[in-house]
């Protein structure tokens, strides 16, 4: 028997670095400068009240009163410091010292500052005690705020020369006091800045807190020319003093998505760093740390850049490029376009949406990302001011003349020349950079590219040959059915429908790749993913194979490089590699079968031992192939050679490589048999490959194009015409869509920024194949070891070899349902267990057998490794909750009216209206003749207001009680939200998160049109974010807006399951969520691409686990309630559910089944054959459900969940919320794994007694005094409102009165509809309006706004 | 944004109004109707999704009109590039003073063509004297004050769902 919680290596859970789960944040940032220089208190002033104007782009803490960060970062004060403090005359750097609370380890912590500096020749002139006024801290910063101090240092040397001895200086005394205190000591240690030329002041507090806690910033003479400042919110409620901002350089507004792989690279550059500091480079090392949040170790790597002499500009420019591809507005400066390129061979861009704001002192600015996604507004007054912020409106210009005023758009830049007196708008400062170097000359001597190569014309291997090899290597019949059929044919990848209802691939018995274990992370929430096909242009899959040279030191040998459109490359460009110049070696992943069966460990330690002496022997381009031998020469796979998995391959020699400090030496290129996917070739690049040839890929689509069969079926007209230049070029330009497609759901637009960026997590892998190949991944239920995997990869080429064992490919059935293949969890036979179980209705008979065939289900899913603890006398079923009240905590999913037919749609809405349950109206609005209740049904059941449904009552309504608000914001108006009683943010979709979608223009008939206001015929397209949505503070404005325009409807927000999805659960819930709904990945869609289907996203019982313990760990449990779904089928689902946390339920594919879904699977094909999911009429016609039946089904679950609440010896589901006590693992064995790691799920939380988080407000969350409070208590105006009458008001406005008009739309709809009042309310206002101005506005409102408005 | 109106006009202080931003990003997102008049440049995106609103600026950043599906959008001023990308409805007229439009345009769906029939003239003839009642825009009387000539400096931005209500020959609509 299988022990299934095994803590023991390597069958444990590899932990997620905090770079991946910890904690986010954004904020609202900004700056002022003088161009003259010239000093003032005022600067500092309004810097200070632009940081309280953005309070609502902060956050609280659990206790509501600890801010989760401010400050300034500013010029050195040092004239009001001279007359403060008299040895200030003698110093001339300045450090902002947070020092432990214990007297006797300040005074240590304070003598190694002394003694470092020392060390360095400086002097240490003093300390100083900066005043402060605890008493304005919330409880909780109050307990972790540090001693602050300034301390004075000085030394004789130019000023730029000081600022890189201060920079060693603070690395060494951190890292002196890590050795002397340890890393947990060392916390309470932190320098704010050091600096000769700018000081920080920031703490964990609220804007208008950080000047009451700092006296200095009080102090009249405290006169600056310029100051930049920060505002933070994170998602998480633990105050940590260093985290806020600004940091030593940068303000950052944003997260970056490629943290991890910045942080490997910038781990390898370190080797780079004695070129230019020699032997000082040792004080400098780590430069980054992975437990430091995104916005420090960006900071730290531009610092490194400024401190080695590049500007801070030119710094950020290569570390943060525009698009510089199809810009029109480069056309005429070809000399940035080079400077742009040259960069690009040095630094991978740290991609993610960022607005910076920067100040070094020589210099002071901000910047957008290429995406341009946060907004950043500037003004240049006539008294030589320059303004800039996350929102206009917040400097007080009275009395000034505003000579300009202008925003940041994409990629772009302003800064201030502070020693030139001298603004920079965008172009300005790119010249300037563009002529630091000649960038260009550099490019014309030194860069090489391979360009397109032609596509090799004949098959190259036989038919038997050919089959054996793709079965050793695991291709199977829908791999070549499904992929390379769509891929090759249509030049598409295919598309597919329902959810992924196979099991995982840990637990499965059948052989799966490598490739499979692993989850494509995505952006939600509290950063966008972006659209590949509507806004390519800012994307690129560029790429540059050879020796990277150090990012700090531009120099004409860095442009050596082979430049690649494309990583993907045909057999004729991997040749031509070989020509550049660059000396490349081909290393072979092949190996014995029985060094394999042996483990694949010694095998793995000696191809990384040979890739690290051929780069110390001078290759720059290693290429990893599993088609040559050890001696470089061409070799095929025979039966005492097995091939390694190839992505274990590249991930072993890049951790190898970046362990020796060899990897910017070289560039990896995977030739392998083993990718043929979108999914496979991401895998490849994100764990370090830069180019891929897919051999065996290209070799199989030319046998395909040459099968009689496909011949056949181009003679008749069913494939456009094709030859084999055609059919490769539709897989290269599938594959390349297809990666596209996975970087922007993570919101990255550079592949080169993608690459060894590790964007995945691990599901069922041991923690000695992470540590080994993919160190940084989190892999949650550990599972497979290496041994187990060379097991695995033996099983498939036992298949092959010796003997080939079949004359057609396998087929598996990992995505269609067929006797004899995988197991899936919808299948026809549940289906119509199901439907026999509805149609007879009460009697809990029938449900039996349909619970039976999923209770003998094998291990598909993570709960099914766990089962109940039960009590030792059950408690008799009389005194358990009733089926009613149980069925109140149930809903279905957000399956749209589009998606759905209208039929379909109206039955699953009657039925759980008429259960007391929630339906949701999915995206694309709804048909107001549903909000009412039916009293017109007829002694048939039918209506005339639903002629085409049956089987109604009087007293039903078809009115969803949950409304969406989805990214296409499809019919989303005032009317239509006060209709809901909960209104549903959708930011993710199990089935394809991060990404949009579309509904085609065949399904959009005149009734879909009209509600989605839209025309009959038109594609309507959702784009891939909420394009009011780019960070946690604009959901923080949405759900505003929402509660704005329904104060009474609870505001849930709906989130898809994958690692860290507890940090960004935590930030929902500090935005004001009600409700917080995690969607597994297995959710079902009318029309997903197949890789997003099976690839992306994990189970709801991962995501449902960590949102529960870290809502509980940050006290911000009580505040939502959370609800799952994903492939729940029955009571027992349920009761899981219930024990990890949930308090409701939510149902999507099996609700469709209890209406007459027969799992065809053909939602994507609008061919529908019972009518469920189509738009055509004459399917419509065919649809049989009824509302009595989908009520069955859920009063079939609720009896089955009152069953085991009984076993369970408890009266209410309520007691067992939360309870992961009462589960244990269920004794199974596995197919693959000796061992599996349940923590995950079943570690303890928290306090098991205290179980007041289970008590939730019982209104929805407020918005508190708005200023829409006065109008609406004016009695005349809501007289005016009633009565259609007319009237106008003028009102004064500033930048945080948000969402102004959505209460009275709200309130307007609520009595006459959008459209329906007759009267004319004229609101005048006059000021800088908040964001959300005039939301939702419906007939009959005027408002004019006299000043400007925000986002 | 379902109907309604909302009119921006600058404060005091402010030079050159038609040339300064006044709005922020994301404007319009979703908007089933009404009408937005705006004496100054607007941000990102535009009429993102706009499925009825009718909008006049004086200027606009990147992705303007993104995924619109109805409405119409005046923009008296320069754009950013990626125009119309994903528009499969409403339309846009942009001012091309400098004649740099086609190349801001994503092309996928949208046309850009002269304004040559009455019906695009008078819709963009009603918003533009809309837009100097509601703001007193220097720009747009200006445009109306000669509108025989400035007409031809207008392009309009037209998916093929829209060509007929523009008095244009129809085509077959792209089933994306």
């Amino acid at each position: 028997m299988t022990q299934l919680t095994g803590s023991d290596w390597p069958y444990c859970d590899s932990s997620a670095p905090a770079a991946v789960a910890g904690e986010k944040d954004a904020c609202g940032v900004g700056f002022l400068a003088q161009l003259q220089g010239e000093r003032s208190h005022w600067v500092l002033q309004q810097a200070l009240r632009g940081l309280g104007c953005m309070e609502h782009r902060g956050g609280c803490g659990g206790d509501g009163d600890s801010g989760d960060g401010a400050g300034v970062l500013c010029e050195i004060p040092w004239e009001y410091l001279r007359a403060i403090w008299p040895e200030a005359s003698n110093g001339n750097g300045l450090g902002m010292m947070f020092l432990p609370r214990d007297p006797t380890l300040r005074a240590e912590a304070q003598r190694f500052c002394d003694q470092e500096a020392q060390a360095l020749g400086l002097t240490s002139v003093g300390w100083r005690e900066v005043p402060i006024d605890a008493g304005v801290l919330g409880p909780l910063a109050r307990e972790t705020a540090p001693v602050i101090q300034q301390w004075l240092v000085h030394r004789a040397v130019d000023a730029d020369a000081l600022e890189s001895l201060l920079l060693r200086l603070r690395r060494r005394v951190g890292a002196r006091v890590r050795q002397e205190f340890g890393a947990k000591g060392a916390r309470d240690f932190y320098v704010a800045s050091l600096s000769g030329r700018t000081v920080v002041y920031k703490g964990m507090v609220r804007s208008e807190v950080l000047a009451q806690y700092y006296a200095d910033l009080r102090d009249p003479r405290f006169a600056v020319s310029f100051a930049v400042y920060h505002r933070r919110f994170s998602t998480n409620t633990l105050p940590r003093w260093p985290l806020a901002q600004p940091m030593r350089l940068l303000g950052h507004n944003g997260e970056i998505n490629t943290l991890l792989g910045n942080l490997n690279w910038a781990k390898a550059s370190e080797a780079g760093l004695e070129d230019v500091w020699g032997d000082a480079a040792a004080d400098l090392i780590p430069v980054v740390n992975p437990d430091f949040s995104d916005s420090a170790n960006l900071d730290a790597t531009l610092e490194l850049m400024v401190r080695s002499g590049r500007s801070i500009t030119d710094s950020l420019i290569t570390l943060v490029p525009e698009a510089f591809r199809n810009q029109p507005d480069l056309d005429s400066r070809p000399e940035i376009t080079a400077m742009y390129e040259f960069n690009a061979g040095i630094q991978e861009p740290w991609d993610g949406p960022a607005l910076l704001v920067f100040a070094d002192g020589k210099r002071v600015g901000a910047t957008l990302d290429r995406n341009g996604l946060r907004p950043a507004r500037w003004c240049t007054t006539a008294d030589g001011f320059v303004i800039m912020g996350s929102e206009t409106g917040v400097v007080d210009l009275s009395g000034k003349t505003v000579v300009e005023k202008g925003r940041l758009g994409p990629g772009q830049m302003v800064a201030v020349d502070l020693e030139r007196g001298e603004l920079l708008t965008n172009w300005a400062v790119k010249e300037d950079a563009a002529k630091r170097f000649p960038y260009g000359d550099w490019l014309k001597q030194h860069r090489r590219s391979v360009s397109a190569q032609p596509w090799t014309q004949d098959c190259h291997i036989s038919e038997l040959d050919l089959l054996r090899l793709q079965t050793a290597m695991g291709f199977t019949a829908e791999d070549l059915d499904l992929v390379i059929e769509d891929m090759a044919g249509l030049g598409k990848e295919p598309t597919y429908c329902m959810g992924d209802d196979i099991p995982l691939a840990v637990l499965s018995d059948k052989p799966h790749l490598l490739y499979d274990y692993f989850k494509q992370r995505f952006a939600q929430v509290t950063n966008p993913p972006i659209d590949p096909l509507r806004e390519k242009l800012v994307m690129s899959l560029e790429m540059h194979l050879g020796q990277r040279r150090p990012a700090v030191k531009p120099q004409a040998e860095a442009a050596a490089l082979i430049h690649l459109d494309t990583p993907v490359l045909n057999e004729a460009e991997l040749t031509a590699l070989s020509h550049q110049g660059l000396a490349v070696r081909s290393l072979s992943t092949q190996v014995a079968v029985e060094a394999c069966a042996g483990g694949l460990q010694l095998a793995v330690d000696a191809l990384c031992l040979k890739a690290e002496q051929a780069v110390r022997d001078g290759a720059q381009i290693l290429v990893l192939s599993d088609r040559v031998n050890a001696a470089e020469q061409s070799a095929e796979l025979l039966a005492t050679t097995v091939a390694m998995p190839a992505l274990l391959a590249v991930g072993a020699v890049h951790h190898h490589l970046l362990g020796q400090k060899l990897r910017l030496h070289c560039s990896l290129v995977s030739d392998t048999a083993q990718c043929w996917s979108t999914h496979h070739m991401a895998c490849l690049i994100g764990y370090g490959a830069s180019a891929v040839c897919p051999w065996l890929t290209w070799e199989t689509t030319r046998h395909w194009l040459a099968h009689p069969k496909t011949q056949k079926r181009i003679e008749q007209g069913k494939l456009q015409p094709l030859d084999p230049d055609k059919a490769q070029a539709n897989v290269r330009l599938s594959l390349e869509n297809g990666l596209r497609k996975i970087l922007s759901k993570i919101g990255i637009s550079l592949l080169a920024s993608y690459h060894g960026a590790q964007i995945f997590e691990a599901i069922g892998l041991g923690a000695d194949v992470i540590q080994k190949a993919f160190a940084g991944t989190t892999s949650r239920v550990a599972g497979m070891t290496l041994s187990e995997l060379a097991n695995e990869t033996l099983s498939l080429h036992a298949k092959a070899f010796p003997e080939l064992n079949r004359s057609k490919l396998e087929f598996m059935g990992f995505v269609q349902y067929r006797t004899g293949g995988e197991y899936h969890l919808n299948s026809p036979e549940m289906s119509k267990a199901l439907h026999s179980a509805v149609k007879a209705g009460p009697g809990y008979d029938h449900f039996s057998t349909y619970k039976t065939l999923l209770e003998n289900r094998p291990v598909t899913a993570l709960r099914d490794l766990l089962e109940f603890k039960l009590a030792a006398t059950p408690l008799p079923l009389d005194q358990v909750e009733s089926a009613e009240s149980l069925c109140t905590r149930f809903c279905t999913g957000g399956m749209s009216l589009g998606a759905l037919s209208r039929e379909a749609h109206e039955v699953l809405a009657v039925a759980m209206n008429r259960i007391g349950g929630k339906s949701n109206s999915g995206e694309g609005g709804e048909d107001p003749i549903r909000f009412q209740v039916l009293h017109d049904v007829d002694g048939d059941g039918r209506s005339s207001s639903f002629p085409s449904i049956g089987g109604l009552r009087n007293g039903d309504t078809a009115c969803s009680a949950i409304k969406q608000i989805a990214s296409g914001r499809f019919g989303v108006t005032a009317e239509y939200l006060r209709s809901g009683k909960q209104l549903e943010i959708k930011v993710a979709q199990g089935a394809k998160p991060g990404e949009g979608g579309q509904l085609p223009g065949p399904k959009v008939d005149e009734y879909i049109a009209g509600l989605r206001n839209s025309k009959a015929g038109v594609a309507l397209i959702s784009p891939p974010p909420h394009h009011d949505i780019y960070s946690i503070e604009d959901l923080a404005q949405l759900i505003h807006d929402l509660h704005q325009v329904h104060p009474k409807a609870p505001v849930s927000v709906k989130l898809v399951a994958e690692i860290g999805i507890g940090t960004i659960a935590a930030g929902v819930a500090k935005a004001n969520a009600d409700v917080i709904q995690i969607s597994g990945h297995d959710g079902g869609t009318g029309a997903s691409p197949l890789s997003s289907i099976k690839h992306a996203g994990s189970p709801w019982e991962l995501g449902l686990t960590e949102v529960h313990r870290s809502l509980l760990e940050n006290g911000l449990r009580d505040r939502v309630l959370l609800r799952a779904d994903g492939g729940l089928k029955t009571g027992w689902d349920v009761v899981v559910a219930a024990l990890l946390g949930a308090e409701e339920y939510g149902f999507g594919s099996v609700a469709m089944i209890a209406e007459g879904c027969i799992m065809a699977r053909v939602c994507h094909t609008n061919n529908c054959p019972v009518g469920v999911a189509t738009q055509k009429e004459a399917l419509r016609k065919r649809f049989t459900g009824v509302p009595e039946h989908v009520v069955n089904f859920f009063w079939y679950v609720a009896e089955e969940v009152r069953q085991l609440l009984s076993v369970l010896g408890v009266a209410r589901l309520e007691d067992l919320i939360g309870r992961s006590e009462l589960l244990q693992p269920r004794s199974v064995e596995l197919e693959k794994t000796k061992c599996v790691d349940l923590s995950s799920l079943l570690a303890p939380v928290g306090d098991a007694n205290d179980r007041s988080w289970l008590k939730h407000r019982s209104e929805a969350h407020g918005n508190g005094p708005i200023l829409e409070d006065h109008l609406l208590a004016d009695r005349e105006i809501m007289d005016a409102v009633e009565n259609h009458g007319s009237l106008s008001r003028n009102i004064d406005i500033v930048n945080t009165d948000r969402s102004v008009g959505a209460r009275f739309a709200g309130e307007i709809a609520q009595r006459h509809g959008n459209r329906g009042f007759k009267g004319q309310l004229n609101l005048n206002f006059r000021g800088a309006a908040g964001q959300s101005f005039g939301a939702f506005l419906v007939q009959g409102m005027t408002m004019r706004l006299e000043g400007e408005a925000n986002d | 944004m379902n109907s309604g109106r909302i009119t921006l006009v600058p404060g005091d202080g402010v030079a050159n109004p038609g040339d300064q931003v006044i709005l922020g990003n994301t404007c319009l997102y979703g908007a089933t109707g009404g009408e937005l008049f705006a004496h100054g440049r607007a941000g990102e995106r535009f009429g993102v999704r706009n499925s009825g609103a009718r909008a006049v600026v004086e200027g606009a950043g990147d992705h303007c009109c993104e995924y619109m599906t109805g409405g119409a959008i005046v923009v008296l001023g320069g754009t950013g590039r990626n125009v119309g990308a994903g528009m499969t409805g409403g339309v846009a007229f942009l001012l091309d003073e400098a004649g740099g439009v086609q190349a801001r345009v994503n092309p996928e769906i949208v046309e850009v063509v002269s304004i040559t029939t009455p019906q695009q003239e008078s819709l963009l003839k009603s918003l533009l004297e809309a837009h100097v009642n509601t703001t007193s825009s220097e720009k747009a009387k200006a445009l109306l004050s000669d509108w025989t000539n400035s007409k031809s400096s207008f392009k309009l931005l037209v998916p093929p769902s829209e060509r007929a209500a523009m008095g244009l020959e129809a085509r077959e609509v792209v089933a994306a």
